[in-house]
C-alpha cells in the first residue's frame, strides 16, 4: 500500500515538474494536495474490510507486547495458571488411564465378560478359584469350569470368538539363572486371536499349542522382553522355567498389552494345557466340578445380549445338573450374565474409583483458586491501564473491540499457561502414579488425544473466566475518572473499586480453608493410624518369602528345607532371632475358619466366629516380640508326631472360654474332607496382637506349630537383625541360592515397609491433599497480600492525612490490620462452613475421626489467621511508615 | 456531512469502474482519465481515490496486479472482472433513470401539476 501511494504521488509531481513546476517545489505540493498520508492509509484499509484473522493477529501481537512490559505480572500469572492446570490434567490422565482407557485391543467396545449368579452356591461346583461374590442374597462368580467353557466354543452361531484365561498365582520364573517372581496367565488358544493382538515378534499362543503332546510354549510382554532378556531379538528360542516347568519362548506381545487386567500388567502367557503341572494341587483341570477359568468373547453380529443369556443358561443349567445326584435345586442353579468388557475386567476402577474423584475435586477447587489469583492481577492491572484504556475510548474504538482485545491477553496468559501446565503434568503424573500405587500395580499410562483436548477446553475456559469479568470492567470505565490527572481515584471510591478483588480474596480464602481441612483430617487419620499399638514390635524386621512347593518340594523334604535354611539365618551375626510363619503380619492376608469347637463350649455359641490362624516355628513369638502371658509358646519339642498344641491370644481365650483358663483344653479345628476335626491342645496365651489389617482391632488369632501342619506350602521369614534390616538381604538370597538355586525371594521387605505398604491409600491422601492445601494457601496469600499492597499505595493520600491531623503510626497499623484480617476472617469462616458440610464425602476414608472433628478445625483456623497475619503486616508496615509530607506532595 | 460522503462515495464508485472499463489502469492513471473524459471538468479529492480503490477490490468489481508504469515503476494495475462490469452497466442505468425521474420533476411547470 505504502509503495502504491508513493508511486502516485511521485508520478503526480513528475506532471507538475513538467508543467515547469521546480522538482522541490512538486514534491511538496504534490504531497500537500493527496492529503495526510497515515489517514489514507488508514481509510484504506477500513474500506478493505479487515478480515478477522489480521484483527486477531493484531490483537495477538498487541497483547504479547503488553505482556512483555510486566514480566513480573506475567511470570507469576503464567506460573500460577500452570500449577492449576498441569494438576487437572495430571489427574485427568490418571483418571483415563485408570477408569476411562480401553483395553489396547481390537474393537474393544464389542468384548463382554461371561459372569453367573445363583441364589445357593452352585452345588456342581464343588472347588472354585477365582472371584466369588456371595452378597445381597445371591452368588456370583465370573470362574467357569473347562467343559462348560468348550460348550461355549461349541456355540457357532453365539459367538464370533470366545476365549478363556486364568492367573497363575504364585508364579516364579527363571531365566538365564535368575529366579523371580514373574506375573503369569495361562490361556486358551483363542486367546489372542479373540483379543485381535498380534506379536511384534514370532507367534501368539493358538490351539495347537493346547493339543496334548505339543511343545510347551510361551508367549512374553514388551517389558519382560525388555526387562529379562535386554530386548535381545534372538530371544524366539530361548527358554524359561515357570514354576520348574521349562517353556520355549515363541513370540513376543506388542508394547502396550498388557493382558485384560488394568492394574496387572501381566508377563508370560502359557497354555491352559500347561495349567495342572503350574499349580500342585489344581490337579484335574478339566475336570466339571473345578470352576476356574474366566471368559471374554465376542457376540456375533445380530446376536443380542437376551438372546445370549438364553443359550447360555441352557448350557449351563446342562453342566451344573449333569450326573448330579438328586438333581439341585433350582436356586444351585447358575445363570450367565454378560458384563461390557470394553475397559477390561474392572479390580483396579472398584479400588481407585472413589479415591480419583475426591482428588478430582481438589484440583478443580486449586484450578479456582488459581484462576481467582489471576483475575486479581488482572483487576489490579486493569485499574493501572485507566488512563490508557479511556483514551482509546475517547477516541473511538468499539467497546466489543477493546474487551476482545483484553480477551486476547488471557487467552494468551492462559496458552502459555496450559503449555507449561502440560509439562509439569507430565511430571507430575509420574509422581502421582508411583504414589498412589504400590509396587504391585501397574499402571500403563499416555496422554492421549482426550485429556488433549479437555486441556485445552479447559484452558479456554479458564480465559474466559478470569478474563472476562476483568476485561468488561476495565472498559466499562466512564470516560471522565480516566482522563483526568488524578487518575488513580478519589479517596471515596476506593471502597467501592476493591469490592471486587476483596470478594476475590475471599473466596480464595474459603476454598484454601476447605481445602487445608480436608488435610488435616487425612493427616490425623496417617498419624493415628501409625501410631497404633500393634501389640508387636515392627522395628528391624526383615521378611521374605519362598514357595519351595512350586518346585517339586513337599512332604518331609519340604520341612527339611525350611528347617535348613531357618538354622542358617539363624546362625548369621547381625540376626538377633529368626522364625518363619504361613503369614506374614499386616500384609492383608490370613488364614480364616469359621469352625472351630472348643472343648466344654456348646458349639452353636462359637461356630460363627472367625477364628485367624497361622503356622509359626518356635521363635515366631519372642521374634516379634508378643508377650505370652500364660502357659508357654510354640516350642522345639513340638513336632510332627508329638503332642499337637496351639498358642491362642487373649481375645481367642475370652471368646472361647470366657474367664476360664484355656491352658490344657482342646481345640478342634475342621478337618480335611471326611475325616473327622483333629483335636489340639491349647498350651499358652499370649497378648493380643494385629494380624491383617491396622485399621481393624487384633482378631481371635491360633498360633499353630508348623511342623505338625498337614501340609505346608509356602512360607514367610521374619528375622530381627541388630542394625539396619536391608543390610542382609543380599547374604539371605545367597544362602537361598546355595540350598536351591531355583527359588527366587519374594516380597522382601521390612516389616515397617509393609506396614507403610499398607497403609499406601492413607498416605497418599495426606501427602496429596496436604500439598494442594498448601499451594491453595499460598496463592491465597499472594492474592491477600497483592490486595493489602495495592490497597495501601491507593491510599497513600488518606493516610497522610490521617497523620498530619495526628494519627499515630499504632493507629495506622491497626487500621490496616483490621481491614486486613476481617477479610480473612471473613474467609475463613466461609470455608469452615463450607467444610463442616463438605467433609462427609470423605468420611470414609478417615480412622477414627469424625469428618467435622473440632482440633482439625481449629487447628485450620489458627494456622490460616497466623499465616495470613504475615502476609497482611507487611503492607501494613509500609502503610505505617508513610511520610506525610510525601504523601501530602503525591497527588 | 454523511448524505453528501454517500452520494459522492457512489458517484466516485462509478467513475472509477467507467474508467477502468475502458482499460486497466494505475491509481493516478485513473484519476488522469477521469479528468480526461469529463473534459477537465470533474476534479477528483486525491484522498477519496485510494479508499474507494480498495473499497471496490474488496466488493470484487476490480482486481488488481502489480505491473509497470509507463515510466518503469512499480505500479498496482486495476482492471474490471465481469461481476464489475454487470455492475458498472446496472449502476448507469439506474443513475439515467434516476436523473429522468428528476429531470422530469424539476422540468414540471406550474400548470402540469
Amino acid at each position: 500500500m505504502d509503495a502504491e501511494l508513493r508511486s502516485h504521488i511521485e508520478a503526480y509531481a513528475e506532471d507538475l515538474v513538467r508543467t515547469g513546476v521546480p522538482k522541490g517545489e512538486a514534491m511538496r505540493r504534490a504531497r500537500m494536495e493527496f492529503g495526510g498520508m497515515e489517514r489514507v492509509k488508514e481509510e484504506c484499509r477500513e474500506s478493505r474490510g479487515i478480515s478477522f484473522i489480521e484483527s486477531a493477529l493484531q490483537d495477538l501481537r498487541f497483547a504479547f507486547r503488553m505482556l512483555r512490559k510486566s514480566p513480573g505480572f506475567t511470570a507469576v500469572a503464567v506460573l500460577t495458571l500452570a500449577l492449576g492446570i498441569g494438576a487437572n490434567t495430571a489427574i485427568l490422565t490418571l483418571i483415563d488411564a485408570v477408569l476411562l482407557r480401553d483395553l489396547p485391543v481390537k474393537d474393544p467396545q464389542q468384548l463382554v465378560l461371561l459372569d453367573w449368579a445363583s441364589r445357593d452356591f452352585p452345588t456342581a461346583i464343588q472347588s472354585l478359584s477365582g472371584n466369588m461374590d456371595e452378597s445381597n442374597g445371591r452368588t456370583t462368580s465370573t470362574s467357569f469350569s473347562y467343559p462348560v467353557f468348550e460348550k461355549f466354543t461349541a456355540q457357532k452361531d453365539l459367538f464370533s470368538k470366545v476365549f478363556g484365561f486364568a492367573s497363575v498365582d504364585p508364579a516364579s520364573a527363571r531365566v538365564n539363572g535368575n529366579a523371580s517372581i514373574a506375573e503369569v496367565d495361562v490361556v486358551t488358544g483363542s486367546f489372542f486371536s479373540g483379543l485381535g493382538v498380534t506379536p511384534v515378534l514370532g507367534r501368539v499362543i493358538s490351539d495347537a499349542d493346547e493339543q496334548p503332546g505339543a511343545p510347551p510354549a510361551a508367549v512374553i510382554s514388551a517389558a519382560y522382553w525388555r526387562a529379562g532378556f535386554r530386548g535381545d531379538p534372538s530371544v524366539l528360542g530361548k527358554t524359561i522355567a515357570v514354576n520348574g516347568l521349562v517353556f520355549t519362548v515363541v513370540g513376543v506381545a506388542p508394547p502396550g498389552f498388557f493382558g485384560v487386567q488394568p492394574g496387572r500388567a501381566v508377563e508370560i502367557w502359557l497354555p491352559t494345557s500347561a495349567a495342572s503341572q503350574l499349580i500342585p494341587g489344581w490337579a484335574s483341570l478339566t475336570a466339571r466340578e473345578n470352576w476356574w477359568l474366566l471368559v471374554m468373547g465376542r457376540l456375533k453380529p445380530g446376536v443380542s445380549e437376551p438372546q445370549a443369556r438364553a443359550a447360555l443358561d441352557v448350557l449351563l443349567a446342562q453342566e451344573a445338573t449333569a450326573g448330579i445326584i438328586p438333581p439341585p435345586k433350582a436356586e444351585d442353579i447358575p445363570h450367565s450374565e454378560l458384563a461390557p468388557a470394553s475397559r477390561g475386567l474392572s479390580y483396579l476402577r472398584e479400588q481407585f474409583s472413589r479415591p480419583l474423584q475426591i482428588l478430582m475435586m481438589v484440583v478443580a477447587l486449586v484450578l479456582l483458586i488459581a484462576c481467582a489469583n489471576v483475575a486479581n492481577l488482572l483487576l489490579t492491572r486493569g485499574v493501572g491501564r485507566n488512563r490508557e484504556i479511556s483514551i482509546r475510548l475517547a477516541l473511538g474504538a468499539g467497546r466489543s473491540r477493546l474487551v476482545r482485545q483484553l480477551l486476547t491477553e488471557s487467552v494468551l496468559l492462559a496458552t502459555s499457561g496450559t503449555v507449561l501446565g502440560f509439562f509439569l503434568a507430565l511430571w507430575g503424573t509420574r509422581i502421582l502414579v508411583v504414589l498412589i500405587t504400590d509396587p504391585a500395580i501397574e499402571i500403563v499410562w499416555s496422554v492421549d488425544g482426550a485429556v488433549l483436548l479437555f486441556t485445552i477446553l479447559l484452558s479456554v475456559a479458564t480465559a474466559i473466566l478470569f478474563g472476562l469479568a476483568p476485561a468488561l470492567r476495565a472498559t466499562r470505565a466512564g470516560l471522565q475518572s480516566g482522563l483526568k490527572e488524578n487518575a488513580t481515584g478519589a479517596i471515596g471510591q476506593s471502597g467501592a473499586k476493591f469490592r471486587a478483588r476483596k470478594i476475590l480474596v475471599v473466596a480464595q480464602t474459603a476454598i484454601s480453608v476447605v481445602l487445608l481441612v480436608g488435610a488435616g483430617l487425612f493427616l490425623r487419620t496417617l498419624v493415628k493410624l501409625k501410631s497404633q499399638n500393634l501389640g508387636f514390635n515392627p522395628v528391624n524386621i526383615l521378611m521374605f518369602r519362598l514357595d519351595p512347593q512350586l518346585h517339586g518340594y513337599s512332604g518331609p523334604r519340604l520341612l527339611t528345607f525350611y528347617k535348613d535354611i531357618l538354622g542358617r539365618i539363624q546362625a548369621l551375626p547381625g540376626v538377633e532371632s529368626a522364625a518363619l510363619s504361613s503369614h506374614r503380619l499386616m500384609a492383608n492376608s490370613a488364614s480364616i475358619t469359621l469352625n472351630i469347637t472348643a472343648e466344654g463350649v456348646p458349639p452353636a455359641s462359637t461356630n460363627k466366629i472367625a477364628v485367624w490362624l497361622n503356622s509359626v516355628s518356635p521363635n515366631f513369638l519372642s521374634t516379634m516380640q508378643i508377650p505370652t502371658i500364660l502357659g508357654r509358646g510354640i516350642g522345639s519339642q513340638d513336632v510332627a508326631g508329638s503332642l499337637k498344641v496351639a498358642v491362642v491370644n487373649q481375645t481367642f481365650a475370652h471368646g472361647f472360654f470366657g474367664k476360664l483358663s484355656p491352658i490344657g483344653r482342646w481345640i478342634a479345628l475342621e478337618g480335611p474332607r471326611g475325616k473327622p476335626p483333629e483335636r489340639i491342645t491349647v498350651v499358652g496365651v499370649t497378648a493380643d496382637a494385629k494380624y491383617a489389617d491396622i485399621h481393624e482391632p487384633p482378631p481371635p488369632t491360633v498360633y499353630l506349630a508348623f511342623q505338625q501342619a498337614a501340609s505346608l506350602r509356602g512360607m514367610d521369614f521374619e528375622l530381627r537383625t541388630s542394625g539396619k534390616p536391608a543390610a542382609l538381604t543380599s547374604i539371605i538370597r545367597q544362602i537361598v541360592a546355595a540350598v536351591d538355586e531355583d527359588i527366587p525371594l519374594e516380597n522382601v521387605l521390612t516389616q515397617t515397609q509393609q506396614i507403610d505398604a499398607s497403609l499406601l491409600q492413607e498416605r497418599m491422601f495426606a501427602k496429596l491433599v496436604s500439598f494442594f492445601g498448601g499451594l491453595a494457601l499460598l496463592l491465597a496469600c499472594i492474592g491477600l497480600y497483592g490486595v493489602m499492597a495495592y490497597s495501601v499505595v491507593q491510599r497513600t493520600h488518606e493516610i497522610g492525612i490521617r497523620k498530619a491531623l495526628g494519627a499515630q503510626e499504632g493507629s495506622v497499623l491497626r487500621m490496616i490490620l483490621r481491614e486486613s484480617l476481617l477479610l480473612v476472617a471473613a474467609g475463613t469462616a466461609l470455608g469452615l462452613l463450607a467444610a463442616y458440610f463438605s467433609t462427609r464425602v470423605i468420611a470414609s476414608f478417615l480412622f477414627q475421626l469424625k469428618p467435622t472433628d473440632p482440633a482439625t478445625f481449629i487447628g485450620v483456623a489458627i494456622l490460616l489467621l497466623a499465616i495470613t497475619f504475615v502476609a497482611c503486616y507487611i503492607p501494613a508496615r509500609r502503610a505505617m511508615r508513610v511520610d506525610p509530607m510525601v504523601a501530602l506532595r503525591y497527588e | 456531512m454523511d448524505k453528501r460522503l454517500e452520494l459522492l462515495q457512489g458517484t466516485l464508485d462509478m467513475l472509477i469502474l467507467k474508467a477502468v472499463s475502458l482499460s486497466p489502469l494505475h491509481g493516478y492513471g485513473v484519476l488522469l482519465r477521469i479528468q480526461q473524459i469529463s473534459k477537465d471538468r470533474l476534479e477528483i479529492q486525491q484522498g477519496s481515490l485510494y479508499p474507494a480503490l480498495y473499497r471496490l477490490e474488496h466488493q470484487g468489481w476490480i482486481a488488481s496486479e502489480w505491473g509497470e508504469s509507463e515510466n518503469n515503476r512499480k505500479a498496482k494495475y486495476y482492471r474490471l472482472t465481469a461481476a464489475g462490469k454487470r455492475r458498472l452497466q446496472t449502476q448507469a442505468e439506474k443513475w439515467n433513470r434516476m436523473t429522468d425521474v428528476i429531470g422530469g420533476i424539476l422540468r414540471t411547470t406550474p400548470e402540469e401539476v
